[in-house]
């Protein structure tokens, strides 16, 4: 299992900026809105009609935490709903540091959905994943069929055996609260431990030609991540 | 080499002593005066003309010396010399000579008796003769016209045939020019020769021989390149093809010198060429062609040869085409050539059906049947006739005897019953002989004292054995009323012949006391043993006939019997020799021929179950024939107890077969059952829905990693590095997915 892999600019990482980079895969029933939220987090778009996803989709992205003056890079794994992609699933929360588990708040059967999901996370993935329980669409608050208060019990439920879930509601239609909900998730991310593994072992970068004296992409992230995805 | 020195080694040592020293004899086996000539010694050297060798050492030959070789080859039939054995040891005149020869020696002995036999004359021939000597027992083993060693007169025929009978008469007139004086002098020359030659056949043989061999030798010495030239010729012409033409007999030869003549698309054709074979039925070859012959089989290629018989225009391979026919071109156009046995025909290769069909081969096989069927059958014929005649004269004596004697009985009747016998035999003693006599001829009456031994068992008479004249043919017979031999003639009671012969012309006076006499047992006369068999030769056919209504009956099972016997003698050797091979042989198979030996046997037993209830009826515990088919109860108990063996001795077989195959099963199952044991266990089997299942995941995995391959492609065109790592990662950790996917599903994957 591969361990968060992050790297350190060397020319920032004593002063100023530190960073991590992290693996998040988003699962929950078909339809939840999984790709809008990405999207609205990588592209800030969001797009009426979107095609149901197929397989697993991959995106970047990169947030900086002002705080701790640190950026975190998100490995994004939009794994597809749809019941014919669940093998997918197993494969992409299995290395993944985050998970983000949505659930529609006009569909009770997709909360419950999630809480499968959850189930399943805590059984299978690796100790120490930040699971948060997202409920989209939250601009149809009107037709809602899962309760606040409904999830705050199940959290309580869920937290006894001492695990913390992330809750929260988001649009992506809107874009209320979606990159709240990924601010969070990065401080719940074990930030130092990937930054000190970074800056002790360059683990990650081993094997990889990242570390193997190539510096031109090095040289060129900061901007990069900024700019987002192309 | 020492006049007087007559040994092994001098003679091996002259030969081996021969001057072979230019590399070009090391090269050639065969000797030619030539290259006497040309190394500079001329001592008369022993030459062994072998045809093919010398025709290689032709080719090999520079231009020049052509007409030289001719002279050579004449030469060498005309000294019919002793052989040379093969020298390539040109060093061996030195002082070890005497050795290296002697080893040599025994080399040559081991190369059959041939040519051991040669060397015997050899050996004893001194130097200084002349070889003539020597030729007359060569003559028998070497072919007088190239002296080619024969093994024997067979060979020879058949080699002359073949070699020296192409060329055809008048077709080079350098050989009647040429050649002519050469002969003539041979044969003026060289007794024994002379006689060989002085024969018109063989000299004109051998003439065209030579002319045959000019030709050959102007197409030899063309230059390498010409002769390709030639070749390729003969493959593009449109006529015909082959890749083995050049060397054949039908391949036109141009007798002409002229080397640009040689070549076929020579503006004006020669007159010869119009005995070019046709070949517009010559098959095409094919990549898959494979020889014509039946069970041959080969694929014709270039090294198995692809060779269109002359005749039937098929293909053979080399093996199949080494036999030769004379053949001309038919009269029909674009028909196959036509069998030729004359001096017209020209010789080709042939197959072996095209061989063995030519009309003088089948003539030949022809003449050694001989049908003696006719002949045979009109001697049986006669015979059967002459028995049929005796039958018949036998017959009516018999009539008339019966008549006599019955007519005589109710004449004596009357008088006294009581002294029937004694009148009968008064009678019988005064009329002895003279009315039967009467009846059968004097002539056949035979004599007393010219008989003095029985004329059937060859029995001397004397004072016990007495002579009796048989009433019905009148021969004299012996007697043994004792039974110490075989009786030749008896007293037979008349009612009883009568009973058996009813049907006969009797006078009406025997009709009408037909019962009487019937009853009457006095009357009786002697009889011998052909002419009892004869009188009933046809009561027993009829009677043989009646039984054969049994016989019928008898046979029908036994045919079935046989049947079944035969099918299990078939297959109980098979059976019993997979039995015993103990590779592991086809195990439905063995099952098979076990399950159908069983029901063969059974169906045997049954029947011979059957044929016993027919035929036989438990008395006494004792199986005995049933009273019906008494006449025939020794081939009911013939047929029976050689079933009952048969049965027996198979079944023991097969049930030991059995045990055998039982015991190797076993072992083949445990052996089979640790080899499992060893390898890993076996994956478990997959239900349907399992199939699916992992069918789907298997193509969520594929299309996963097209898109993920697809996004790698993205980034590195984008140059973004950074992910690229976890995409690779990614991509890895699906080929692994999907490959222990496709190794669970195993067979049932895509």
């Amino acid at each position: 299992m591969s361990a968060p892999t992050s790297n350190q600019n060397p020319q920032s990482s004593q002063s100023t900026n530190r960073f991590a980079q992290f693996k998040l895969v988003l699962l929950g029933e078909s339809a939840v809105g999984k790709s809008s939220i990405v999207h609205r987090f990588v592209k800030n778009t969001f797009d009426d009609m979107r095609e149901s996803t197929i397989g697993a989709a991959f995106l970047t992205q990169t947030i900086t935490l002002p705080e701790s003056k640190t950026t975190i890079k998100f490995e994004i794994w939009d794994t597809a709903g749809q019941e014919r992609y669940k093998s997918l699933a197993p494969m992409y929360y299995r290395n993944a540091n985050a998970a983000l588990c949505v659930y529609d708040i006009t569909s009770r059967s997709s909360f419950s959905k999630a809480q499968d999901w959850i189930k399943e996370l805590k059984k299978q993935a690796p100790e120490g994943i930040v699971i948060a329980l997202v409920g989209n669409k939250s601009d149809l608050a009107d037709s809602r069929e899962v309760e606040e208060s409904e999830v705050e019990e199940y959290i309580q439920q869920a937290s006894e055996d001492g695990s913390s879930i992330i809750t929260s509601e988001c649009s992506a239609k809107s874009g209320d609260g979606v990159l709240e909900i990924f601010t969070s998730i990065a401080k719940s991310l074990p930030v130092e431990e990937a930054v000190g593994a970074g800056t002790n072992r360059n683990r990650a970068g081993a094997g990889n030609r990242r570390a193997g004296g190539v510096d031109l992409g090095r040289a060129r992230r900061p901007e990069q991540a900024s700019s987002g995805c192309c | 080499m020492s006049p007087g020195n007559v040994s092994l080694t001098s003679k091996s040592r002259r030969n081996l002593g021969s001057p072979f020293k230019s590399p070009e004899n090391s090269i050639s086996q065969t000797h030619h005066n030539i290259f006497d000539s040309d190394t500079g010694d001329s001592s008369p050297t022993p030459t062994r003309g072998n045809y093919k060798n010398s025709t290689k050492r032709k080719q090999r030959l520079p231009k020049n010396e052509s007409i030289d070789t001719e002279h050579d080859d004449n030469e060498d039939t005309h000294e019919l010399s002793p052989p040379t054995i093969p020298p390539k040891d040109d060093d061996l005149q030195g002082p070890n000579g005497r050795n290296l020869a002697k080893k040599a020696l025994n080399r040559t002995k081991d190369r059959g008796s041939s040519v051991s036999e040669r060397e015997t004359t050899a050996i004893t021939e001194t130097p200084s003769t002349t070889l003539t000597n020597t030729t007359e027992d060569e003559a028998n083993v070497n072919c007088p016209i190239c002296n080619e060693p024969m093994v024997n007169l067979y060979q020879l025929n058949r080699h002359i045939d073949d070699i020296h009978s192409e060329g055809k008469e008048g077709r080079n007139s350098f050989a009647d020019t040429e050649m002519g004086p050469k002969l003539s002098s041979i044969s003026d020359g060289h007794g024994s020769l002379g006689k060989i030659f002085n024969n018109e056949f063989i000299s004109s043989d051998i003439k065209k021989w030579f002319s045959n061999k000019s030709v050959e030798r102007e197409v030899d010495y063309l230059s390498p390149s010409k002769r390709k030239i030639i070749k390729m010729d003969l493959l593009d012409d449109d006529r015909g093809f082959s890749l083995s033409d050049s060397s054949n007999g039908d391949v036109f030869r141009e007798p002409s010198p002229g080397i640009n003549s040689n070549l076929q698309n020579s503006a004006s054709p020669p007159p010869k060429f119009k005995n070019r074979l046709s070949r517009s039925h010559w098959k095409h070859p094919s990549t898959t062609t494979s020889c014509s012959i039946r069970g041959c089989g080969k694929t014709l290629n270039v090294k198995n040869g692809v060779v269109n018989c002359r005749k039937c225009g098929l293909l053979y391979c080399y093996a199949h085409t080494n036999n030769r026919v004379r053949l001309k071109n038919s009269e029909i156009e674009g028909s196959p050539p036509v069998y030729d046995f004359g001096k017209d025909g020209i010789w080709c290769k042939c197959c072996e059906t095209c061989y063995n069909n030519k009309p003088d081969l089948l003539e030949g096989t022809q003449a050694n049947s001989r049908d003696l069927t006719g002949s045979f059958s009109k001697k049986r014929q006669e015979l059967l006739d002459d028995k049929q005649l005796n039958r018949t004269k036998v017959q009516k004596r018999f009539i008339k005897l019966t008549n006599l004697l019955a007519e005589k009985s109710l004449l004596n009747k009357p008088e006294n019953t009581n002294s029937i016998w004694n009148t009968i035999s008064n009678n019988l003693a005064a009329n002895k002989g003279e009315l039967e006599r009467e009846k059968i001829g004097y002539d056949n009456w035979q004599n007393d004292k010219d008989v003095t031994n029985c004329t059937i068992c060859f029995v001397k008479f004397n004072v016990i054995i007495r002579k009796h004249h048989c009433r019905l043919c009148g021969k004299i017979v012996c007697d043994d009323p004792y039974g110490a031999r075989k009786s030749c003639s008896i007293v037979v009671p008349l009612p009883k012949l009568m009973e058996k012969l009813s049907n006969l012309n009797y006078s009406r006076t025997v009709k009408e006391n037909y019962d009487k006499i019937i009853n009457n047992e006095s009357l009786r006369f002697r009889c011998c043993v052909d002419c009892k068999n004869a009188l009933l030769y046809d009561w027993k056919l009829e009677s043989s006939k009646a039984s054969g209504q049994n016989e019928e009956l008898i046979f029908v099972i036994y045919n079935a019997i046989l049947a079944q016997k035969h099918q299990i003698e078939s297959l109980l050797p098979k059976y019993a020799k997979i039995v015993e091979s103990t590779d592991e042989s086809d195990e439905t198979y063995t099952n098979r021929l076990r399950v159908k030996l069983m029901s063969f046997l059974k169906d045997f037993e049954n029947l011979t179950i059957q044929f016993r209830n027919k035929f036989f009826v438990v008395h006494n515990n004792k199986l005995t024939v049933a009273e019906k088919f008494v006449a025939d109860s020794r081939l009911i108990t013939n047929i029976y107890q050689s079933s009952i063996m048969f049965l027996q001795e198979n079944i023991l077989w097969y049930k030991q077969l059995n045990d055998r195959h039982k015991e190797i099963e076993q072992e083949r199952l445990e052996k089979s059952k640790k080899e499992k044991a060893a390898e890993t266990p076996e994956p478990p089997r997959l239900t349907k829905k399992q199939i699916r299942e992992l069918r789907e995941e298997l193509m969520v995995m594929n299309e996963q990693k097209f898109i993920v391959e697809n996004l790698i492609q993205d980034y590195t065109k984008s140059r973004r590095f950074e992910e690229l790592s976890s995409l690779q990662e990614n991509k890895q950790e699906l080929d692994k997915t999907i490959e222990s996917l496709e190794a669970e599903l195993g067979d049932f994957g895509f």
